[in-house]
């Protein structure tokens, strides 16, 4: 019995030996990883702040240290180019003037268009983003027939990427395509919006052409009138709007007095937010819209014109049964000055009464 | 030479204004948002501000608006950085005390320019 009572505590022994020196290796191996870590992190941050006091001398620096930088980046091959290649495509839209030019002469000298066009044909789509992405800030005109193509990508992710580097690129020839995709991907109204902003007036002639053949089509004698707006037509017209194009009024008043309801309402902001007295008349008639939203929107936009010639229009939309029309339009009123307030003072509605009362409050406080 | 205190959320930009604004001899600050802005402004009472609009936080008009707020920093400039151009947001900036607007995407050529007219101009 005591030999088998001292070989069992020899046993724990060695067993407690053997768990202690294993514990005791293992925590010298995590202080070996933490110690190999800290060092490849502290390179790795040499590295990038090299990196990017290189970047900064290149684009920034007076003649001769921007050669210089420029040439030490140049000359960066493999994973070294490519991470710089990252920050300076990521510094692309940030900047602009000599700074942006010399970015783009180093990218460009080094193949980033050729291989982002590249990139846009992976297996992956997270690399078709990227290379999609890139073509954009490069501003590659020259691919923007790519760029087009990627609109049918069937991952959502580089349509939408795909849809802003158009943008960014600005080629009016891909108005059409980014107006066609939103009838299949209307969740990405914000960013064909913006991309379409971004294309600038040169896009105008063709989201004018959309709205008047909505317009052609809503007046069609087979129930024309009753088939929905086109998403496109309407996003055509709030971009118009937002590119304050005076050229555009013409058809966003044709929008206003022939188009159906959702595209009666997009003209109408659009005619406020463009501001030119020819889009006047137009709202004052939607003063009188079917559409509750649509009359509201006439009453703003008048108020953004600011012009007293509206002030028949709004008084007369002050005296409706439409409690919200009335106030909105007394607001206007309001905004519209002394003869504003002159004619809302003159007016038997009990919403222009309030509207003064209001407004006599707040000038006192 | 001065003291100028660029407060943005993006380091990108914090380093490009930082650079070109050293290499124009003036000794520069950068923050990343509006409070840390007010605090070192009232610590170090910078001569001039740059200012990002869309800030988490202090949006960069509430940032400007403190600053006018605070008797101690009345002489200082401010320039805001904006990619929001719309008349809105400049008006709302120029009540608040901005003294001028740089937009986004930003030349840093015309920055130091704008930073040096300001600067040479009293209050």
């Amino acid at each position: 019995m005591q030999t088998s009572a001292s070989a069992s505590a020899q046993l724990a022994w060695i067993l407690f030996a053997v768990f202690t020196g294993l514990a005791l290796l293992c925590a010298l191996a995590l202080l070996a990883l933490r110690g190999v870590r800290r060092g490849a992190r502290g390179r790795g941050d040499r590295r990038r702040g090299e990196l990017r006091a290189d970047v900064l001398d290149a684009l920034l620096g007076g003649r001769e240290e921007s050669g210089q930088a420029t040439a030490r980046l140049a000359a960066r091959r493999g994973p070294a180019w490519d991470r710089t290649a990252e920050v300076l495509v990521d510094l692309l839209p940030k900047v602009r003037g000599e700074a942006r030019d010399r970015a783009l002469d180093l990218l460009r000298c080094r193949g980033a268009a050729t291989r982002a066009l590249r990139e846009t044909r992976s297996r992956r789509s997270v690399t078709r983003c990227r290379g999609a992405y890139t073509l954009g800030a490069l501003g590659a005109r020259e691919h923007a027939g790519r760029l087009i193509e990627l609109l049918a990508d069937p991952a959502s992710s580089v349509r939408r990427v795909a849809a802003r580097a158009l943008g960014a690129v600005g080629d009016e020839t891909a108005v059409e395509p980014l107006l066609t995709l939103f009838d299949r991907d209307s969740h990405l109204q914000r960013d064909l919006g913006f991309a379409l902003v971004n294309i600038g007036l040169g896009a105008s002639p063709q989201l004018r052409r959309v709205v008047l053949d909505d317009v052609d089509e809503a007046q069609q004698p087979d129930r024309g009138h009753d088939l929905p707006t086109s998403g496109a037509a309407v996003l055509a017209a709030s971009v118009l709007g937002m590119l304050g194009d005076p050229g555009a009024v013409p058809a966003l008043v044709e929008g206003v007095h022939g188009g159906r309801p959702a595209l009666v309402l997009a003209c109408v902001r659009a005619l406020g937010e463009i501001e030119s007295p020819a889009g006047l008349p137009a709202l004052e008639a939607a003063l009188g819209a079917d559409q509750h939203s649509t009359r509201i929107a006439a009453a703003t936009s008048i108020v953004a014109m600011g012009s007293a010639s509206a002030i028949p229009a709004l008084v007369a939309a002050v005296e409706t049964d439409d409690p919200t029309l009335s106030r909105a339009a007394a607001t206007a009123l309001l905004r519209l000055g002394a003869a504003g307030r002159d004619a809302l003072t003159s007016s038997g509605s009990r919403y222009a009464a309030e509207a003064v009362a209001l407004a006599d409050l707040r000038s006192a406080s | 030479m001065a003291l100028i205190l660029v407060a943005d959320d993006d380091l990108d930009i914090r380093e490009l204004v930082a650079f070109r604004l050293r290499r124009d001899g003036h000794e520069v600050i950068t923050v990343e948002d509006g409070v840390e802005a007010l605090t070192s402004a009232s610590d170090r009472s910078p001569d001039l501000i740059i200012l990002d609009m869309m800030m988490p936080g202090l949006s960069g008009v509430d940032t400007a608006r403190a600053v006018r707020d605070d008797p101690a920093l009345a002489d200082v400039r401010i320039i805001m950085l904006t990619a929001r151009a719309h008349e809105t947001d400049v008006v709302n900036g120029y009540h608040a005390g901005v003294d001028d607007y740089v937009a986004k995407p930003f030349s840093p050529r015309e920055l130091s320019l704008r930073v040096s007219s300001l600067l040479a101009r009293k209050r």
